[in-house]
């Protein structure tokens, strides 16, 4: 029987490694130090499109504490040996795959060209200064639609589109023809920047059995594969051992520092260690794929959707990375929270020579929300409706089928959600100033949890009871800094009935833990929660039995509290948890449990057309935001936040409300500030002097109000939050300076200069 | 390839005596917010670095009934918790406020801020409008620079290579109306795009003085000499003032574009932004 009640699901229980990070107490990957470390550094192209000419590494090498110096003819495999990173599952093939380290020629300024390890950082860094490089420059391409013409130049092979995908459902000529109100706007988006805090870091050695082993900080512990792969060695002799992470956002989902790590362990047969600079950070590494989005959305008089037409393109950069399934996860949800019976999607994701894009936070979900919700503004605004109450009209609702053919599997809270965050902005503020307006906006989202289907996405845990009550959980999931480590200790805690404390998990080694996969796709807990739910619960299962044996009662009545197995029935029916786990070993019975989670599994998508279910389920909510405009600068403040989600459950309180107000500062840096910009590939935003992220003066205290359906697919009917958290900001932000100002805000960030020139073109107007 | 020596000196003759010696190559290591990220670049890859931090004689603040004096090594921070600067000088407490973030404000020194020579530097157009003097000393002498002619371009100040600077000494204007403001591309720890100030003395609502100076417009921060002769010569009331069109500014300003604004948006702006601190200089609604 599931266990109903909870002593720390639900609860705002503390997990073991808060106060230290407040304190600096915990110990990161770049942390750690062993004998004889050499530290590692990368030579990059200074070019976005060139010929490598000629590239010397003589006078590098002959530099005294400089122990090796590699190019790609010192890497076997030196294109990485996957599409998709650390699965299982192998998906179609696609060429413009990563080089490890350029061949003869550079796509991105940035381009990993040599790697160095020397005795100390400085005479890493000297190295790379002695290396001489000539290029030879090729004509370069930077904006997708430019690349998209057939005399562009190209970045691989003969076409720069890697990959296009299509939603067809009804007709939308003719709803469109029969349409009372149609909206039609162009959207721009950001090539927003993860900006985690903690570096990519790590240190790897050769151990004394041959075995490579990578202590870093990474979100898919099964890159030891692809290390693995470049290195032409058995998986078995590559083991990476995961560290508590300082932030990820999708940043640490592809390769980072593992290869190069391993690369010079392997040829010096020493320690050697590296992290990113901030500045490698900036032009070393992929970013959100900027899109460019055209909508077009059709209503009838009286509010009801009637069809949705959209051209999405995104910019890949130099390299496929994740590009295509982002923007496929994009093009599903380009409708956004509605049903809507005519739709037309096609979607293009462009090779660039610009800086790479890859998976992050909102994985092409924030991009088409922008685009949906603005819409839905216009629409509103169009039929001198109120846009919450258009919403209401339009929302999907359990059972209604998507644009791909998919049913909506569990409940779908908007209806709520969105009166909960308009009332919770709470009477309207008053202008700081006489030319500051004060304005107020909203905005819905969906976003899958869990991965695509078709990658057949499964997870493994092991739980098992010590003599005297404590528990092991031994589950290959890295804590992002979400908290994923503390929900399956909080899960086998309470299904065991044992103090939190008494639960230690292991999370984190590749040859320890059970794989359970990657920490993306607001999968952790979905995926690792389940298996460590099934696998508790079959420990929990034997538990219960065998007491029953001794209390001379059904298994069925049961429960344990407390380290106490007792009755619910029968109040004088109880024995220690403890003597029943003493007979369980007297007997030989085992008190531990291996067990596989699987999500839902379907075919690979053979069609550009998406007509199958995709996803798991999603999540639905709102955000809601007032902001202040001023007028005579152009510069937006917001003034209150609130976001409002449906979790399916919160397995810790807290950490939801640390999702929510972490996905919402880090949307309305998208909104407002965050841009990665480059000039002719060149980058020109590289450290955070330029690259500005909100700080705390920037961002409201938000409010997050938590809704719980019990309908989601994860543990106890829990939905996924780490992505969802940041969707809506964005359109909320656009749809409320609208608000304030009257102007459309079609271009994401809306800087203070791009809000000025759309109050001047309204004024002069 | 890096090649540093370091000097931790105990008296400001110390440190002129180095940079006799080493000129140029002598750099002075204030705060080191500006120094240590132009090294972590590779801008600056050798010299002998002499650090001024703990010399007390550049921490005095000196009060006087008509100027109060800094010494050039106060931080941001030693300058905001003075109470001189509290109650004599609060219009520079308010600017000082929107510097960076606490953490650079307690390393970030005056005399740097200034010496550095940007054209963005946040202390600069508010000590402009009060008719700052800024003493520089060498081991020979000593001379008074008022700031007005302190800076030659970015980077570039009239600091000779041997000469320290020690003091920056602020008139009090006890009856002006004072006001600086800046625009960042965010509320924390930002850069300013354009920075103005302004400062008026008015007379039964008749504009008897006005000073105004902006940062971000030009090379250096500067005086816009056009723009103030143009109100004054108007003989405007101070309601005028605030509401004239400030078309003479543009004579004044020579912005270009770079990451963080275009020219036509510096041009835009900076006039709303002096508008903005003469209605608070003058103690209109803002
Ligand atoms: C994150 C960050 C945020 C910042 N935000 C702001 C901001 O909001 N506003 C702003 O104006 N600046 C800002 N800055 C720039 C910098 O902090 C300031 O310009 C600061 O005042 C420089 O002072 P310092 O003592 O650190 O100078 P240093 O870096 O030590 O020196 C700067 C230059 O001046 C020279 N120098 C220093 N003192 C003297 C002296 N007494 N005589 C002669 N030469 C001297 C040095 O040799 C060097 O060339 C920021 C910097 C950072 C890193």
């Amino acid at each position: 029987m599931e266990k109903q009640n909870f002593n720390i699901i639900g609860t705002r229980a503390d997990g073991c490694d808060e106060k230290d990070k407040v304190l600096g107490n915990v110990v990161y990957a770049e942390d750690y130090i062993m004998p004889d470390t050499l530290y590692c550094k990368v030579f990059r192209s200074a070019k976005a499109s060139a010929m490598i000419k000629k590239l010397n590494i003589d006078k590098a090498k002959a530099l005294d504490g400089v122990s090796c110096v590699l190019t790609h003819e010192d890497v076997p495999n030196n294109e990485s040996a996957k599409n998709v990173v650390g699965q299982t599952t192998e998906v179609g093939l696609l060429e413009a795959k990563q080089r490890i380290l350029a061949t003869d020629r550079v796509r991105y300024y940035g381009e990993p060209i040599v790697v160095v390890a020397a005795e100390t950082p400085e005479l890493a860094r000297d190295a790379l200064e002695l290396i001489e490089i000539e290029y030879e420059e090729l004509p370069g391409v930077f904006d997708p639609e430019e690349a998209m013409k057939p005399d562009a130049p190209k970045i691989h092979g003969d076409n720069n589109v890697i990959a296009n995908w299509a939603l067809r459902k009804g007709d939308v000529e003719k709803a469109f023809a029969e349409s009372d109100v149609v909206v039609e706007a162009e959207y721009r988006t950001p090539r927003q920047e993860h900006a985690h805090m903690e570096p990519e870091s790590g240190l790897a050695w050769v151990d004394d059995m041959g075995v490579i082993n990578i202590r870093y900080s990474t979100q898919v512990v099964e890159h030891y594969r692809d290390v693995a792969a470049v290195l032409g060695i058995p998986e078995s002799r590559v083991r990476t051992i995961g560290t508590i992470i300082g932030g990820g956002f999708g940043g640490k989902e592809d390769l980072t520092v593992e290869v190069f790590l391993a690369l010079c362990s392997w040829n010096t047969k020493r320690p050697v260690k590296m992290a990113f600079s901030r500045e490698e950070m900036g032009f070393g590494r992929q970013k959100r794929h900027p899109y460019v989005l055209r909508y077009k959305t059709g209503a009838t008089k009286d509010g009801k959707l009637t069809a949705m037409q959209a051209e999405l393109i995104s910019d890949s950069g130099a390299y496929v990375m994740l590009s295509p399934w982002v923007l496929l996860y994009s093009t599903v949800h380009s409708t956004g929270p509605y049903f809507i019976p005519n739709v037309k999607v096609d979607a293009y994701s462009v090779l660039t020579n610009n800086i790479m894009t890859s998976a992050f936070r909102g994985f092409g979900g924030m991009q088409v929300a922008f685009a949906y919700e603005s819409q839905m503004d216009a629409l509103a605004i169009k039929l001198n409706m109120d846009p919450v109450e258009l919403r209401k009209k339009n929302f999907f609702k359990r059972g209604d089928e998507t644009a791909n053919f998919q049913s909506i599997p569990s409940e779908v809270m908007l209806d709520e959600a969105v009166e909960k965050a308009v009332e919770a902005l709470g009477p309207k503020s008053e202008p700081s100033g006489k030319n500051m307006r004060v304005g107020r906006g909203f905005a819905c989202s969906w976003q899958s949890y869990g991965r695509m289907t078709y990658l057949h996405d499964t997870a493994s845990s092991w739980v098992g009871l010590e003599m005297d009550g404590s528990a092991v959980v031994r589950c290959g999931i890295p804590d992002l800094g979400g908290g994923q480590r503390e929900s399956i200790r909080a899960i086998a805690a309470e299904l065991l009935g044992i103090p939190l404390d008494e639960v230690h998990v292991i999370s984190t080694d590749s040859q320890v833990t059970p794989l359970a996969g990657t920490v993306t796709a607001t999968r952790a807990l979905f995926m690792s929660g389940n298996a460590t739910k099934l696998a508790a619960e079959n420990v929990r299962e034997v538990i219960l039995e065998k007491a029953a044996d001794m209390l001379e009662t059904a298994a069925e009545d049961l429960d344990i509290e407390n380290k106490m197995v007792y009755s619910s029935r029968q109040t004088d029916k109880k024995v220690e948890l403890v003597k029943v786990i003493r007979r369980c070993a007297a007997e030989g019975i085992s008190i531990q449990s291996l067990d596989t989670y699987k999500a839902a599994f379907t075919d690979e998508i053979k069609t550009n057309v998406i007509k199958d279910p995709v996803y798991n389920d999603w999540t639905f909510g709102t955000q809601a935001v007032e902001v202040e405009v001023d007028t005579e600068t152009g510069k937006v403040n917001v003034l209150k936040h609130v976001s409002v989600q449906d979790v399916g459950r919160a397995i810790n309180i807290k950490r939801t409300e640390g999702q929510m107000e972490g996905g919402a500062a880090q949307g309305l840096g998208f909104a407002l500030m965050e841009d990665y910009l480059e000039v002719d590939g060149v980058p020109i935003t590289w450290n955070l002097t330029e690259y500005l992220v909100p700080t705390s003066k920037d961002i409201p205290d938000s409010n997050s109000i938590i809704l719980e359906s019990r309908s989601g697919k994860g543990p106890f009917g829990a939905k996924g939050i780490g992505e969802p958290s940041i969707t809506a900001a964005a359109p909320a932000v656009a749809n409320a300076i609208r608000d304030a100002v009257g102007i459309k805000v079609l271009h994401l960030p809306a800087t203070p200069e791009r809000v000025f020139w759309e109050l001047q073109k309204k004024h002069q107007s | 390839m890096r090649n540093f020596r370091f000097l931790q000196p105990d008296s400001v003759s110390t440190v002129l005596k180095a940079k006799e010696e080493e000129r140029e190559n002598g750099r002075i290591l204030a705060g080191g917010t500006n120094l240590l990220s132009y090294i972590k670049m590779g801008r600056v890859k050798e010299g002998l670095l002499i650090d001024i931090t703990r010399l007390d004689e550049l921490k005095q603040i000196e009060d006087t009934e008509n100027e109060v004096s800094f010494g050039a090594s106060l931080t941001i921070t030693e300058l905001l918790n003075s109470s001189v600067v509290q109650n004599r000088l609060s219009y520079l407490h308010d600017t000082l406020t929107h510097f960076a973030n606490p953490l650079i404000r307690n390393q970030a020194t005056l005399g740097g801020n200034i010496a550095d020579g940007s054209p963005i530097a946040d202390t600069i157009p508010i000590l402009l409008v009060l008719d700052a003097t800024v003493t520089a000393a060498s081991s020979k002498s000593e001379r008074i620079i008022p700031l007005k002619e302190f800076f030659v371009g970015p980077g570039k100040t009239v600091l000779a290579a041997d000469e320290l600077l020690v003091k920056v000494s602020v008139p009090v204007h006890e009856s002006s109306g004072v006001k600086m403001i800046k625009l960042g591309l965010r509320n924390g720890t930002a850069c300013s795009v354009t920075s103005a100030a302004v400062r008026v003395e008015q007379d039964n609502k008749k504009l008897r003085e006005i000073r105004i100076a902006l940062g971000g417009v030009a090379p250096t921060p500067i005086r816009a000499y056009n723009c103030e002769n143009a109100l004054l010569d108007g003989l405007f009331d101070i309601e005028a003032a605030a509401g004239a069109e400030l078309e003479a500014l543009q004579q004044d300003i020579n912005p270009i574009s770079d990451v963080r604004g275009t020219a036509e948006y510096r041009r835009g702006v900076s006039v709303n932004l002096v508008k903005r601190a003469l209605r608070s200089a003058a103690g209109m609604e803002v």
